[in-house]
């Protein structure tokens, strides 16, 4: 029980260490299934949220982007992360349904949440990979 | 040795986590918020509830609808 709960933990902090948080606020090892799928959650959560800033950009070569000086938004790109966020929010869906059962077993839930650790990491690298982040993209 | 190794493992990976730099404001006050929850928890000893795991995952597909969505 306390190996697979570490598993977890050990899972979660991969998760969360991909998605590259502030430093402001020491990260907790999870003690439960439902922290670590929580953790999950938040993990993917932020790196969701810097793709929206991207998608939310005019497309690069519409009239809008046209005429203006910040970045644009390349719809090949665009459709990589729409693909890996729809599979992401359907393993965090099944995470959370796992941890939500009464019964479920520590294993279960490490064996969601790695799929789910996998999806944070594709979005992270399509981001990475373009040079996206939330500097890149300037202040709001 | 595994439990040691487990657990020197997930710590190191915790502390890259806590240490790395390269998250802007507003992703900062998504993960500060989430951490924040987790060590309110875990202090209190009552474990969150599905109603938190369904309250971040509304705010997951809500973000996803709003990626399928083309800007204006």
């Amino acid at each position: 029980m306390i190996r697979k709960t570490l598993a977890i933990a050990v899972a979660i902090g991969a998760v969360l260490g991909l998605a590259g948080c502030s430093g402001s606020s020491p990260v907790p090892a999870p003690k439960t299934p439902r922290q670590a799928v929580f953790e999950a959650e938040v993990a993917y959560a932020s790196v969701q949220a810097l793709a929206l800033r991207y998608v939310n950009l005019p497309r690069c070569g519409s009239a809008a982007a046209a005429g203006i000086k910040i970045s644009c938004s390349d719809a090949g790109i665009v459709a990589e992360i729409r693909k890996v966020d729809a599979d992401a929010v359907a393993a965090i869906d099944s995470a959370v349904d796992t941890a939500k059962k009464t019964d479920a077993t520590d294993t279960a839930v490490t064996i969601a949440l790695k799929g789910v650790g996998d999806l944070t990491t594709a979005l992270r690298q399509i981001l990475a990979n373009h040079g996206i982040t939330e500097a890149s993209l300037g202040t709001r | 040795m595994a439990l040691v190794n487990a657990l020197a493992l997930a710590l190191e990976l915790l502390q890259l986590a806590a240490a790395a730099a390269d998250a802007g404001v507003s992703i900062a006050n998504i993960l500060n918020a989430g951490i924040a929850k987790v060590k309110q928890a875990q202090e209190s000893g009552v474990d969150l509830t599905d109603d938190d795991l369904q309250s971040m995952l509304n705010t997951i597909k809500q973000a996803s609808v709003d990626l399928n969505k083309d800007p204006a």
